[in-house]
């Protein structure tokens, strides 16, 4: 992975001297296209990834993922871990006001988080900081209007990763943002941009807000200085990605991201627009259900994973802009180290052995998919060939989205064509797929030892010792099967030249701050 | 005329009793859990049972019925589990969006279908009457989301004299609404036209051989007289019929058009809304989509007489 962790900085590189020759411009609207309209404005509430990404540019939190996915300062100018890792204190930058021109304070912070964790607001984590797993907020102190303090019951190596979090953000809102009922009425934050105008099932307008205040830093993923050079952006609901090609075309779009294969090779021709792609953090996953009568011999499931050449897949899938990565996080993370590079080598004569080991009668097996995530129906169908060359027979059933998501839920598979959204700390990842099948069919690993692991690595503060715990959990996994990590998605984006400044990250969302018109 | 409408109303009710039943059981067998899709992969996977718990999906489906229905008699639609937004405002927005669409796009269809098709009957078997039918039957032919991309490539982008994307309601501006609705309403006219001329040039040929035309030629009436004082009021009827089943199944959503050009319309939220499995929304949809046809086949069936002195309703 390191190449392409090398292309990335060089293409970061280039573009930052571009940046450097071409000064910005101020004013002008970009337009954005998503596929769907959002679901509200209330931050990790009523959401999906479109609705986040926009919310992402209203709201911030105290801390942010930089284009690294490390955490960065973002509404906090500082902060330290004291009392063996249960204390959290932030400082808070000087300076940052609402878009009401309010000044941001420590009561604005205890404020958001108290809404946040109040079940009665269904934000979507409160489980992650109530003791539902591990992990309770004991109290937030707020000493004095610059500094805020968490206390949590136990230590965490996982509450910074958790706060800068793109699903459910830690949005710092202003009280006004409620009204007087307590029902959420208008998304008041400290961003770059605000809100102005949503027309639903049409689109959503930000428009620049004047009084920001950007932290230190270039710009680098959510964090460094989110300065908007757009007076505003429009985030049109273009469903038919068709249509929205046409539009990048004639000018009137200026971003449309997650472009399939077939969309790149088509604007290849169109002088006017440039393809962006990088490795991203989703991932896809082959899922071989171990209570499944077939799948539960662990000779069946190495079988199958001998039978597939995973780099030829993942080349395939992702024109080779993502290859192979035997573990569930980013091949982009700190943590994924030697250890996480072993993963499975297609060998058809220890297929034939493990088959025969398994005691395998022929029965074709069924590799359940959907195509409302195109990957996940590529990959279905080029593992059925490559299992077919391999001696074994392969059904592929394609069900819609909602019935496969379903099946997924309840366990309702033998092999599941699946992927899983953007996790940013290996812990997470691992959550996802290891749990107590009595708890959600949906676990795919139900080892108790290594579930325990999950939850020391969430409490170590020591990364070495993180990273001594993943090293173990994935030889284990590798060994045993449970889902066969298979690559992370690809990120990419058709800008329109016009549209200067704007780069993809790991992290996917689109950023308008920090990109300006030309024309 | 007030007694047949009162009946014809009162007939509806069954109607739209059973299309209740029917949509709220038929979605609930389609696979797929709107919980599931709502909480989507977040890893709290506890959380499905909370939100499915919230929804009130962990209820009977006979319970579900009833409390739904009982609502609905209160004028209560319920609220869309994607974004908590009420059930009939949204319908009402979307309907508004799809209605100007169709409209406009209807009286086009027919200010160019009714005509041809009579030139083309009164010219039957000429060349006149073979280019009709021939560009008809190609227009018939191609589906209307090519007709859709094609007008967009063409006018969109080699062009770029109209927008290719967007939408703006005439209510709010009228003449950049107006541009907007000028590629949607072509392709919705260019893929409905042959139906309605070819059942025009049909009644028109039946009629243009009755004894009355032959009587209006004989006593030296203009072919256009005839035409339009004998032959038009007498082949409209039939042609009626069809405009009427158009408006009602394109007013139920013209979804393939609204997606190409991203209207914000009924069909769009239909789409949206059976493959999120968001059940209110898309049991209100349905609902009010059987309300928009019997409405429409209870207006066309009251126009009728107007046209056709021989029904007394």
């Amino acid at each position: 992975m390191k190449h392409l962790r090398l292309a990335s900085a060089l293409v970061a590189g280039l573009s930052a001297s571009a940046v450097l020759a071409d000064a910005p411009k101020m004013g002008g609207t970009a337009k954005v296209v998503i596929g769907s309209d959002i679901l509200g404005t209330q931050p990790g509430v009523a959401r999906d990834s479109g609705t986040d990404m926009i919310l992402h540019h209203i709201f911030e939190a105290l801390v942010a993922y930089d284009d690294n996915l490390e955490v960065q300062p973002m509404l906090a100018e500082s902060w330290e871990i004291s009392d063996e890792g249960k204390t959290y204190t932030f400082k808070l930058r000087e300076g940052v006001t609402f878009h009401n021109g309010a000044p941001l304070t420590s009561a604005d912070v205890k404020w958001s988080w108290d809404r946040w964790l109040d079940p009665e607001t269904g934000w979507g984590c409160t489980y992650w900081y109530d003791g539902s797993e591990a992990l309770k907020i004991e109290a937030i102190e707020t000493p004095d209007p610059q500094t805020v303090v968490f206390r949590l019951n136990i230590p965490s190596g996982l509450f910074l990763a958790q706060m800068a979090n793109f699903q459910c953000m830690t949005a710092i809102a202003h009280s006004d943002s409620v009204g007087a009922d307590g029902t959420w009425s208008t998304p008041i934050g400290t961003g770059p941009f605000k809100l102005g105008e949503w027309k639903k099932g049409v689109s959503v307008t930000l428009s620049k807000n004047p009084e920001y205040s950007p932290a230190p830093g270039e710009k680098s993923g959510f964090a460094g200085a989110r300065i908007a050079y757009l007076d505003s952006v429009e985030f049109l609901t273009v469903p038919e990605i068709a249509t929205a090609m046409a539009g990048l075309r004639s000018g009137e779009l200026h971003v449309v991201t997650d472009i399939n294969a077939t969309q790149e090779t088509e604007l290849k021709t169109a002088e006017n627009v440039e393809v962006q792609s990088g490795p991203g953090l989703e991932w896809s996953a082959l899922l071989l259900n171990v209570t499944d009568p077939v799948m539960k011999d662990r000779n069946m499931r190495l079988a199958v994973a001998h039978a597939i050449d995973f780099n030829g897949l993942a080349l395939a899938v992702t024109r080779g802009a993502s290859g192979y990565n035997a573990a569930p996080f980013s091949s982009q993370s700190v943590y994924h180290g030697e250890v996480q590079k072993g993963g499975y080598t297609r060998d058809l004569d220890k297929v034939k052995e493990l088959l025969a080991a398994a005691n395998y009668d022929g029965t074709p097996l069924k590799i359940q998919t959907s195509r409302r995530y195109d990957v996940f129906y590529q990959t279905a169908v080029i593992i059925q060939a490559m299992l077919g060359e391999a001696g074994i027979k392969a059904d592929l059933e394609v069900l819609e989205w909602p019935a496969h998501l379903d099946n997924y839920f309840n366990g309702n598979f033998q092999i599941s064509s699946f992927g899983y959204s953007a996790r940013t700390d290996p812990v997470m990842n691992y959550w996802s797929i290891i749990g107590p099948r009595e708890e959600s069919p949906a676990y795919q690993w139900h080892d108790k030892e290594i579930y325990g692991m999950t939850f020391k690595a969430a409490a170590e503060v020591d990364p070495a010792k993180r990273q001594a715990i993943f090293d173990t959990i994935h030889s284990k996994m590798i060994a045993e099967a449970p889902t066969l990590n298979l690559f992370n998605s690809v990120n990419s984006a058709a800008v329109n030249s016009a549209l200067e400044g704007y780069e993809i990250w790991p992290g996917n969302k689109p950023r308008l701050w920090g990109t300006w018109l030309t024309e | 005329m007030l007694r047949y409408t009162t009946f014809r109303i009162l007939a509806a009710i069954p109607t739209l009793f059973l299309v209740t039943i029917l949509v709220f059981f038929f979605i609930r067998l389609v696979p797929g859990d709107p919980a599931a899709v709502l909480v989507g992969d977040i890893q709290n996977i506890g959380r499905l049972e909370e939100v499915r718990r919230e929804l009130g999906l962990d209820r009977s489906i006979p319970e579900q019925f009833f409390a739904w229905i009982g609502k609905i008699f209160q004028g209560d639609f319920g609220v869309s589990i994607m974004n908590q937004a009420p059930v009939l405002d949204t319908i009402l927005d979307r309907f508004a969006v799809t209605a100007q669409v169709i409209l406009i796009a209807v009286l086009f269809t027919t200010l160019i279908a009714v005509p041809a098709g009579m030139i083309a009957a009164w010219r039957q078997n000429r060349l006149t009457d073979n280019i009709i039918v021939v560009s008809t039957i190609a227009a018939m032919s191609v589906p209307s989301f090519w007709i859709g991309l094609t007008l967009i490539l063409i006018f969109g982008i080699e062009l770029g004299w109209l927008p290719a994307v967007g939408y703006v309601s005439l209510f709010e501006d009228f003449s950049r609404g107006a541009v907007y609705l000028i590629m949607p309403v072509a392709a919705l006219v260019l893929g409905e036209v042959g139906g309605v001329l070819r059942m025009a040039r049909a009644s028109t040929i039946e009629i243009m051989r009755r004894d009355y035309i032959t009587h209006a030629r004989a006593k030296g009436l203009s072919e256009a007289a005839v035409l339009s004082r004998h032959a038009f009021p007498n082949a409209f009827a039939p042609t009626l019929t069809i405009l009427g089943m158009i408006i009602g199944s394109l007013l139920g959503g013209a979804a393939v058009i609204e997606t190409v050009f991203t209207l914000p319309g009924l069909g769009r939220l239909t789409i949206d809304a059976i493959s999120s499995r968001d059940y209110p929304m898309v049991q209100g949809i349905l609902l009010v989509v059987a309300v928009i046809y019997v409405l429409v086949n209870l207006i066309t069936d009251l126009l009728y007489p107007l046209f056709d002195p021989r029904v007394k309703l």
